[in-house]
Parts: structure tokens; sequence; C-alpha cells
């Protein structure tokens, strides 16, 4: 299981769950003994998710996704900002649930007073600091989004030269943390934060941090829900889950994110070994649990489906593994081969004990693996 | 799929700097064009390296995809193996990708 971007669960998290189903099942607004508990539950869920990123409880809600909570946070800064402007500044390796809606709210506004700015990156995937600067200087930019790390490579962000950039233009910075909350240190340079439980062995659950200050409100706001931030209450025993994982993987993370990299930078070796073999992403500024490669010819469903029948669970960013048989826009952006993509997102230790094993076992694979493919293509020697 | 084409006239017109090659095959096809429409990707990487590969004299190719991954393969094939992108244009229903390449091919791996 080389594949953990979403899941499986921490075990931790799945005893909580489960025991959670008994204690936590009622509707926390309801005024009746289960209902005052599924309350406390919740307030002590948000208080040790709110504990982990450094902010107060009433800073955080929680919603359904990690994308939804990521749409909302924009869309909350852009309803407050709507008297001063309209447009969106995001780097060019964000979050579909940033570009495609601010690629939609662009298209949709007439003579484009909804302009989305998508700001270039480099080869390895950071974005372009000077570009950003004129981006956020643009007249009507009013919210600017930036990944902490992106998940499919695992480069990082200069968070804080970016939000200082957004500070001088008074634009609020949404950090998107989806992939990194759990495996990196919790980002601190932002305005608006976005992360999702499945990155620390949780449950698919949104977090959506909006700081003191910032001025923000959602544009559907209808009842004072999640501070005002969605329209139904989280189930309770989710947010006891993710807490519960939240906390374990806090008290290790340090230390099996040095593992992870370990292991990461034996799969980058090995990886770079194998001929016309690109390995993408920053080497060293990065998440330590992230390693993607490209194999000049070969079919990325072709190397997938491989890497399956001996056995590991890869993903892929390339067009013939997506539903839209689009590439990763994420490779596109940086410029690097889109065909022949493997990605690796290491579980965490505590997920997947024995990790190490697989890794061992996928790095003694990998050459054979992609050989056999590109010779099963014909392509070898080309 | 591919078809090599040599101009009429016998000079290298081309407007990349390859007239320096000591590659003195004179009967050599300087421009190639690859028809890769509705190929889908790797597969018209693999047939400009393949058509590059068997005919050494080429210079200059351009690749016709409708393949989306190719916009951004084809450069990246340029860039790995040392050949220069020229550009490309949109052509209606595909696009036409310009590859400029250089002389000796680097060498490969197994």
């Amino acid at each position: 299981m080389l594949d953990a971007a979403s899941g499986p669960l921490h075990p931790r998290a799945r005893e909580t769950l489960l025991a959670a189903l008994e204690a936590g099942w009622a509707d926390p607004v309801r005024l009746y003994a289960e209902g005052r508990q599924a309350r406390a539950l919740l307030d002590r869920s948000r208080e040790v998710i709110a504990d982990g990123l450094g902010v107060r409880p009433g800073e955080v809600s929680l919603l359904p996704s990690g994308a939804t909570a990521l749409a909302r946070g924009i869309d909350g800064v852009l309803h407050a900002a709507r008297r001063r402007g309209a447009g969106t500044v995001a780097s060019a390796v964000e979050h579909s649930a940033v570009l495609v809606a601010g690629r939609a709210r662009a298209l949709t506004s007439t003579a484009g007073a909804s302009p989305l700015a998508e700001v270039p990156v480099d080869a390895v995937g950071r974005v372009d600091l000077d570009a950003w600067g004129r981006a956020v200087e643009r007249p009507g930019m009013v919210v600017a989004a930036l990944q902490s790390a992106n998940g499919e490579v695992g480069t990082r962000q200069p968070l804080g030269a970016a939000r200082e950039l957004c500070r001088l233009h008074g634009i609020p910075l949404v950090v998107d943390a989806m992939a990194s909350l759990g495996r990196d240190e919790a980002p601190a340079d932002f305005d608006v934060l976005v992360g999702d439980g499945r990155s620390w062995g949780g449950p698919p659950l949104g977090v959506l941090v909006v700081r003191e200050g910032v001025r923000w409100h959602w544009s559907g706001a209808i009842a004072d829900v999640e501070q005002g931030r969605h329209d139904v209450t989280p189930w309770v025993p989710l947010a006891l889950a993710a807490a519960e994982a939240w906390q374990q993987t806090l008290a290790t993370r340090a230390q099996d994110a040095v593992d992870a990299r370990a292991l990461v930078a034996r799969v980058r070796a090995a990886a770079a070994l194998v001929p016309d073999t690109e390995v993408v992403g920053d080497a060293d500024d990065r998440l330590p649990h992230v390693v993607t490669f490209s194999s000049l010819y070969v079919d990325g469903e072709a190397v997938v489906d491989a890497f399956d029948r001996a056995g590991f669970a890869v993903a892929s960013g390339s067009a013939c593994t997506s539903s839209t048989l689009e590439p990763s826009h994420v490779l596109a952006a940086m410029g690097v081969l889109t065909h022949g993509n493997v990605r690796l997102v290491l579980p965490l230790e505590a997920v997947r004990p024995g990790r190490a094993d697989d890794v061992t076992a996928f790095v003694e694979a990998l050459a054979p693996t992609v050989r056999a493919v590109r010779s099963r293509a014909g392509v070898t020697g080309l | 799929m591919s078809r090599p084409t040599r101009p009429d006239d016998s000079g290298n017109a081309d407007s990349n700097d390859s007239n320096d090659s000591n590659d003195s095959n004179t009967d050599a096809v300087v421009e190639a064009v690859l028809d890769a429409r509705g190929l889908r990707c790797p597969l018209p990487v693999i047939r400009l390296a393949r058509l590059v590969g068997d005919n050494p004299g080429v210079r200059e190719v351009t690749v016709l995809a409708t393949d989306p991954a190719a916009t951004h393969d084809i450069p990246a094939w340029c860039r790995m193996r040392g050949h220069l992108y020229l550009g490309a244009q949109d052509c209606g229903g595909h696009t036409a990708h310009r590859v400029g390449v250089r002389p000796t091919r680097p060498a490969t791996g197994p």
C-alpha cells in the first residue's frame, strides 16, 4: 500500500469511530442528554484540532471534505471583499477546487470582473514569487490561494514570502494544507487554512480555519452552524475519529517524517537510476512522504497496472489514468513529462506498520517493472 | 504513420543551425511530418522518437497531435533528449508541434 492519499484509517481512529457510534450518535444541537454529550464530544474534537494547529477553537470549522472547506474558504474571503473586487490569485498547481472554480468565475463574470491569475511555477513546482507579487498587486485582486506543499510532487511553497506580498496589498492568503497536515510542520503563515483529516490518518473531514480579524463571510450563511461557515453540524463520530487520529499522529509526527524522508530518498535514488526517468519535485524542500517520477515512453496505465500485479498500489498523474484523459495539471504546469508517471504517498507507520518493507520491495521491483513495461511496448532503446 | 518528406531544393534551408553537421549523407531527409492525430500518450512521443532514430538526417519534425498530453510531453522529450522545441500551432482540430532535431543523437539508455 503505497498510495495513502486517502486512507486507510489510523487504527486508533477506527476504534474511536466505532466507539463513537455508541456515544456520539446524537445531534449536538438537541437538548436531551445524548445531544448534550454529543455537543461536548464535538467541542472536545474541535479543541484538539485547534490546539495542534496553534489556533483557537472558535477559528475552526469542520466541513464534509477538504475540497469543500477549500472552496468555502475562498468563497468567504471573496464575499467579504465583494465591494473591492472579485479577483483570485492562485498558483498553477493549486487544487482543482481552486482552479476549476476560479476559471468558471472568470468565464461567467461580465467584462472579466472576476479574474483568476494563475501564477506559474518552476520545474520543481515552486511558485514564481516575482510573478506572485505582480499578480497580487493587480487591481481587483482580493483573495490568494497557495498550498503549503503539493500533494502530487511534494514541493513546499514559500508561504512566508507569499503571505508578505499578499499583506502589502491587504489580500488574505488561503493556505491549502490538505497534503501536509500531520506529515509536515503545521503552517503558521496563513489567514485562512484548509486541511483534510485523511492526511493525518483520520476519516475524510474538512477543516477550515479562519483567523480572527480576517474579513470573511460565507455568501450562503444561513445559520450560526460551524461559526457560520457551513449549513450542517458535523457528524460527531467523524469529528471524534479525526481528532483522535490527529492527536496520535502529532505525537509521532517528527520521527515519522524523518523515517518517511529516508524511505522516499531510497525511492528517489532507485528511480533516478532507471534510464530516461525523471524524479519530479524538489529534492529537499518537500513533504517527507510523497515521491513522484516519470519514465519516458511508458504508458501510465500500463505501469500502474504492472505495479499492481507485482503487489504495489501506486498512483499516477498521467492522462490515461485520469477520468478526463487530461494529464495532471501539476506535472503540466511544471513542464515535466506527464506520461509514465508513478506517484507514491507513503502511509503513516502507525497506519501501515512495516511500510519500510513495502518500500524496500518496491525499490527492488522498480527498475525491472519499468523495463518490462517498456519491453512489452517495444520501446526499449528508443 | 510517419511521412518523411524531402524538399525539392537540394540545399538545407532549415532555419536551425544544423548546417555545420558533419553528417555527409546527401540523401538526408531534413524535414518530416509525423501524423500522430488520434494517438494517446505516450504514443505520439514514441512515434516521434522512432522517426528521429530511424531517420538520422531529419533536422525538423512537425508532429500533428490531438492528445492534450502531447502539448506537455513533446517539449519534455525535447528537453530530456537535447532537442529543441520550436513551438506549437493550433490547427483547429489538432495541434502542430515543431521540433528541431539535434544533429547527433545523444546516447540512450538500455
